[in-house]
């Protein structure tokens, strides 16, 4: 195979895997989906530089042959297709419970920003991304106290934890998940190590503070598919 | 020892190989039947990617895969943010070649040692490129014979000081001029230095690397002119995938390296930016550099350290990531010599860890 063919192979392979992303929505696992048309854009571009040079060296002489040489060897060509093999090796997956073993759960500080949502607010509507909010003005939660909670994650449960008590947890993404951060709320509830880690939840319950931890009273966990849009986005 | 054809920055036909020689007569490169086959196979190879890529990943389900998806996740994340962003400079560097006569650029580009660099700053300005797409430019640039000073001085001025990274900052920070003002203050007066200390080398070819050194700036486009308009079309097409793979091959590596770091190395184990005007420049400049998050979207990152770090070191982020990080690293050796390359990256680390503390320290943040 020639290296220049192979070239063209790799560019026009990585613009079809960007597009087939995009289509079934598995892009969001690694970006912003406001960037998804950029991300199209890359796709069409790297398919059309694909066919510009895969009929080069076919047809033409010895000048023809020079100008359509590779500009990189085929150990630069595999390096290239790294992300076409990660991409079809492994199944495409959003950042989960490993992620946020390695990097802790704590909002960006940047999301002190947003004005304090005060107490007298319907905290049933808030997402794990207001609460995480919440926090930075009050980081026990105490004035919400016995206010609803209802918010929408992915379960986080280590060796270390009590049997009836999980995390719901959520990543906060900003551009793509290099600069994910994770935030989570401690669940109490009495079914809570039959939940699969990494497993999609509803909870739904009330605001408990004990000592300086908050902790949700899980009247119902809900099991739900992952959402088409598992981040949450400031 | 290894062949040279198997060294990853090896090259097969040097930059400056097809480019000097000229572009083959049209009739050389047309399309006949034979051209029709490798068309097949990239049709056939690119439907099979799409219909692959809706299964899960071939090694799904084994145990071992697990900690994996992580690191792949990052990984693709960083090269899918960048990949569009490399694309556009390596179109906008096709067009400079075949748009911008080499006689043009020489007449009217400023050299020198003032008129170089601030040149550099104001062609900046105009390009909206992050550090990924603009080393295509950049490399085309000296390719075109454009001054080492000029070239210098858009090549790190660029990705944070272009009207779409300006106005992404802007928002982030909600116009406050000490983010906005202080980024292009620390960029401008870094990119501007940099280059009038590479100026002051006396033989500026020995900088760059090879296939540039060689290129004796005589050519154009070469029968661009005779050519039809597809036909050039096409040549821009190959041109622009050439680039696009030498850059790339770089940008696969940093941002590898960027994921296995931020997903080996626990971030308990990171530096603790803390308060201190000197350590917390230096460990947000690392954090920038290890991130390699695009110059265009990384004000909305340092907005998370805006409130609870010193002034100094979220400028600092904001200007080292984009003239600095680790993918950006490796691409610059398309365009310099390893060497070139240390000192380079050496000037830049000083002078914004110095401008950083002065904010800190004298500046009083």
């Amino acid at each position: 195979l020639r290296v220049g063919l192979a070239v063209a192979l790799v560019l026009g392979a990585t613009g079809a895997l960007l597009l087939a992303r995009v289509a079934s929505g598995d892009v969001a696992y690694y970006i912003n989906p406001a960037f998804s048309p950029l991300v199209v854009a890359a796709g069409v571009g790297l398919l059309a530089l694909a066919v510009a040079r895969a009929p080069l060296g076919r047809g033409g002489g010895r000048a023809e042959r020079r100008w359509a040489a590779a500009p990189t060897g085929p150990l630069g060509v595999a390096v290239l297709a790294l992300p076409l093999a990660i991409g079809l090796l492994v199944a495409p997956r959003p950042l989960g419970s490993a992620a946020l073993e390695q990097a802790g759960s704590s909002a960006p500080a940047g999301l002190a920003n947003r004005p304090d949502p005060g107490r007298f607010v319907e905290t049933g509507a808030w997402t794990l991304l207001d609460w995480a909010i919440a926090r930075l003005h009050d980081p026990t939660l105490r004035r919400y106290a016995d206010r609803p909670v209802q918010v929408v994650g992915f379960v986080h449960r280590t060796a270390a934890t009590p049997a009836d008590e999980f995390e719901v947890a959520r990543f906060i993404v900003v551009c793509c998940s290099a600069d994910g951060t994770a935030t989570a709320l401690r669940v109490r509830y009495p079914d809570a190590a039959a939940l699969a880690r990494d497993s999609w939840v509803r909870v739904s319950g009330t605001l408990a503070v004990e000592g300086s931890e908050a902790v949700v009273l899980a009247d119902e966990v809900a099991g739900l598919p992952r959402p088409a849009s598992p981040y949450l986005y400031p | 020892m290894i062949r040279s054809r198997w060294r990853l920055g090896g090259s097969r036909a040097p930059l400056g190989g097809w480019v000097r020689r000229g572009w083959p007569a049209p009739s050389a490169a047309r399309l006949d039947r034979s051209s029709l086959q490798p068309l097949l196979a990239l049709l056939l190879v690119a439907s099979a990617t799409a219909l692959l890529a809706t299964r899960p990943g071939w090694l799904a389900g084994l145990p071992s895969v697990a900690p994996l998806e992580t690191l792949a996740t990052v990984f693709l994340g960083i090269v899918v943010e960048a990949l569009p962003f490399l694309l556009l400079g390596v179109m906008a560097a096709a067009a400079v070649e075949l748009w911008v006569q080499p006689t043009w650029l020489r007449q009217h580009a400023p050299g020198g040692r003032l008129l170089g660099p601030l040149g550099g700053l104001a062609l900046g300005l105009a390009l909206p490129v992050c550090e990924c797409g603009v080393i295509p430019v950049a490399r085309r640039l000296l390719l075109k014979g454009a001054p080492l000073s000029l070239a210098i001085a858009f090549l790190l001025a660029a990705p944070a000081a272009n009207p779409i990274s300006i106005l992404a900052t802007a928002i982030a920070f909600g116009g406050d001029p000490r983010f906005v003002l202080g980024r292009l203050a620390i960029v401008w007066l870094t990119a501007a230095l940099v280059a009038v200390v590479f100026s002051f080398h006396p033989g500026p070819g020995a900088l760059l690397r090879g296939g540039l050194a060689d290129c004796p700036h005589d050519h154009d486009a070469g029968g661009a002119e005779a050519a039809s308009r597809l036909e050039r079309l096409r040549r821009a097409g190959v041109q622009a995938g050439n680039d696009f793979v030498s850059m790339g091959r770089w940008l696969v590596l940093g941002a590898l390296l960027a994921a296995t770091l931020q997903t080996l190395v626990p971030r308990a184990a990171w530096p603790d930016p803390g308060q201190g005007a000197w350590t917390s420049v230096v460990a947000l400049m690392a954090l920038a550099a290890v991130l390699s998050v695009c110059s265009v979207v990384d004000s909305f990152i340092a907005l998370s350290f805006a409130q609870t770090l010193p002034l100094g070191a979220v400028l600092a982020f904001l200007a080292f990531g984009s003239m600095v990080d680790l993918k950006s690293a490796l691409m610059y050796r398309e365009a310099f010599t390893p060497g070139t390359v240390v000192v380079l990256i050496v000037l830049v680390a000083q002078s914004v860890l110095l401008a950083g503390v002065f904010v800190n320290v004298l500046l009083g943040y």
